[in-house]
């Protein structure tokens, strides 16, 4: 166990690294569509909203503490029931990795390798989450932190589109109206995922309870503050009706602006954009990978890293073959994701209150 | 032992990945198309001219050939193009793209498609309108030492240095024909026979992305740049100008300008404009050959204002009749009077909105001599 630990910056930074993924480059379209360019106000909104969220799953973990999601589900519910809502985020992590692996094969497919097979760029993939997600989560939070280093260039890549902005875009401010502010913060919310991690790492962090949800609501702020840097870069560098034809606003800055020394700034974005994805797939594999070792009973999560990930693996190249199937399943996930992230939790939450005296006496 | 087996597996695994790429373009393989231009043919097809550029011959000398082939879309001549030609026709180097007049006036956002849905197309290239046939500019080859693509390059970067042209690249010429506030120029050039290399004979002005067949000459481009705030590194300017009955000629380098833009509301056509414009100028020449006295400077002063306020009238009216809101104020109107901005039709108000430029000039340094 003990060694098995992390401290409060590696949980902040293994968090962070969580949630800052796949998302970045189709963000500000997805908040365009329904708020117009008062996007950036939803992201802040859903900034909040995540906050709220994350309360509650600390608070999961502050009752129950020095148990994994896992643990408490079968504390809570008996074996049974336990062992059933197990096997369902199993799978709900399973697919989550599946649709980040699709959708990182969609995006290089369309940009960068035209003829590639996608099962290659798969592969390539779930071999790197194969090799981390197996070790522990000390050995997980290690590396996450030091490729934080790589957010910062991703920050300076972007400062790119404030070059050519144009402030009057954003203005008049609040003029797509509170209600499609508010739907659009749904949007954001989604891309904030990760912060989730905490009801699996809780137990492992070497610190006070209250410093992981320090940590965990920093790491939500600075996610937070970086998104709406990014959709403010887009809105800027745009006129507003064309963000409408450009999915991935922050690629195709990058792709217009040029520079002196290097004349496709995308392609190295995508590089380094290439482990914020790994990070977060690495991330949902072990989690996932953790569900089974509960479920089965074993020591260790390592066999059923390879398990995991030839689910992952079969689903994402099926889902990868055309644009509309990669729609498709992001789309069913993001009403998982309000089950399995939103719904669950604070119905466990709940519980655990309505059973303080039993869970107490039996403990 | 069987730790060494899995280890060797291993890095016969990893080999396999390092023998190559799908997607990999040699470059010998490759023919570079450095410039393109699009024109008119009879039953909606357009003829691509279009010069090549490659490294396959020996001893690493370049080839350069242009190509016509007529086909229904731009993408559809660079697939007859590969029919010809002995490699890939990649356009990562395209810089420049030449529009016949004819061709812009029904507009370029169709045939621009292809360069903006396609991830290798360079969106830091160039249009250019050009007077009368953009394959004739293009079949030069040359023009001294440098090849085509090369050259007409240079001469756009030029005048776009010299504030001649607006500084429009095919992404930002995106962003602004997707807004409705914003009008396009872009710059206009035609062949000159006489010396076999083309001429920025101004710009070109649009209404939405269709050539309104409205152009200005190199000096309203100038006042142009001064009103939409766009002056680059240099700009030079000279004018004949009346001192005492007397004509002369003053040249001069704009060191600084700025245009403001107030917008008030109007009750007959939404919105009135003024774009008090400040220039501040340094003089090169004066052929009266002496600007001693602080009244004779004066008075060159005034009558520069006059002349570039007289151009800054001209050059508003021909926006106006272009419906050419390159000023963007309608992108103004917009951002900070919303209520005004939804009662107005933009593309048709925009016309009859009173836009009043009011240029001050200021002398601030006459050069070495006085």
């Amino acid at each position: 166990m003990n060694k098995n630990s992390i401290s409060a910056s590696q949980l902040f930074f293994t968090i962070l690294q969580t949630q800052i993924g796949i998302g970045i480059l189709g963000l500000p379209y997805n908040l365009f569509k329904t708020a117009h360019t008062d996007g950036w106000i939803s992201m802040l909104i859903s900034g909040c909203i995540i906050q709220v969220i994350t309360l509650f799953h600390w608070g999961l973990t502050h009752r129950l503490p020095g148990l994994t999601l896992y643990q408490m589900t079968s504390k809570l519910l008996g074996k049974w029931g336990g062992n059933f809502l197990n096997i369902g985020y199993v799978f709900y992590y399973i697919i989550v990795s599946s649709v980040i692996t699709v959708l990182y094969v969609n995006v290089l497919k369309r940009w960068l390798y035209h003829l590639t097979p996608a099962y290659v760029l798969v592969f390539l993939l779930v071999v790197i989450a194969l090799y981390f997600a197996k070790e522990n989560v000390r050995n997980i939070g290690r590396f996450f932190t030091i490729v934080s280093v790589f957010l910062i260039i991703l920050v300076l890549l972007i400062s790119n589109a404030y070059k050519e902005a144009d402030v009057r875009y954003l203005f008049p401010i609040g003029h797509s109206g509170i209600q499609n502010i508010l739907l659009a913060s749904k949007e954001g919310s989604i891309s904030m995922l990760g912060f989730e991690a905490i009801l699996i790492l809780a137990p492992f962090v070497k610190a006070k309870s209250t410093m992981t949800l320090k940590m965990v609501m920093l790491s939500n702020c600075i996610v937070t503050v970086l998104y709406v840097y990014i959709i403010i870069a887009c809105y800027l560098f745009f006129s507003p009706d064309e963000i409408l034809i450009v999915p991935e606003p922050v690629l195709y800055i990058l792709k217009a602006t040029q520079n002196s020394v290097i004349e496709r700034i995308d392609l190295v974005f995508i590089t380094f954009w290439i482990i914020s994805v790994i990070t977060s797939l690495i991330m949902y594999v072990y989690i996932s990978s953790v569900g089974m070792q509960e479920i089965f009973k074993k020591k260790t999560h390592r066999p059923f890293v390879p398990i995991v990930l030839i689910f992952v693996t079969g689903l994402s190249i099926y889902f990868s073959k055309t644009d509309n199937l990669v729609a498709a399943l992001s789309q069913a996930t993001n009403y998982l994701i309000y089950v399995f992230i939103f719904c669950i939790p604070i119905c466990l939450l709940i519980l655990s209150w309505i059973r303080k005296g039993t869970v107490k006496n039996e403990a | 032992m069987k730790h060494k087996l899995i280890k060797i597996f291993n890095v016969c695994l990893v080999l396999s990945f390092l023998t190559g790429c799908w997607d990999q373009k040699m470059l010998k393989d490759t023919m570079f198309l450095s410039t393109v231009a699009y024109e008119k043919q009879k039953g909606n097809k357009v003829i691509s001219t279009i010069a090549i550029r490659s490294y396959t011959s020996k001893e690493g000398l370049l080839v350069n050939k242009t190509y016509h082939v007529a086909g229904e879309s731009p993408r559809d001549d660079r697939t007859k193009i590969n029919q010809q030609v002995s490699g890939i026709v990649m356009s990562a180097k395209k810089r420049i793209i030449l529009f016949e007049d004819r061709l812009a006036k029904e507009g370029i956002l169709e045939l621009s498609d292809v360069l903006y849905r396609t991830p290798e197309s360079p969106l830091t290239a160039k249009y250019v309108i050009v007077e009368g046939k953009p394959s004739t500019i293009v079949e030069l080859q040359q023009v001294g030492e440098e090849l085509i693509g090369e050259y007409l390059d240079g001469v756009v970067h030029t005048a776009e240095a010299n504030s001649l042209v607006p500084i429009e690249t095919l992404q930002s010429l995106c962003t602004v024909l997707f807004d409705e506030g914003k009008g396009l120029a872009l710059p206009y050039m035609k062949l000159n026979t006489e010396n076999k290399t083309v001429d920025v004979i101004g710009t070109a002005l649009f209404n939405e992305d269709k050539f309104a067949g409205i152009t200005l000459n190199p000096e309203e481009s100038k006042v142009l740049l001064l009103l939409g705030n766009q002056k680059d590194k240099y700009m030079i300017m000279s004018h004949k100008i009346n001192i005492h009955d007397k004509k002369y000629v003053v040249s001069y380098d704009v060191s600084d300008a700025k245009a403001k833009m107030n917008v008030k509301p109007d009750a007959i056509h939404g919105v009135k404009v003024t774009i008090p414009l400040r220039v501040k100028v340094s003089i090169n020449e004066f052929t009266k050959n002496e600007m001693s006295s602080s009244a004779l400077t004066k008075n060159v002063q005034e009558e520069i204002e006059k002349v570039l306020q007289k151009k800054a009238e001209k050059v508003v009216g021909k926006l106006q009749k272009a419906n050419c809101d390159f000023l963007e104020i309608g992108r103004e109107v917009a951002a900070y009077h919303p209520s005004i901005w939804k009662r107005l039709k933009w593309r048709q108000d925009y016309k009859n909105i009173s836009i009043n430029p009011k240029v001050q000039v200021e002398i601030i340094h006459r050069g070495i001599i006085n």
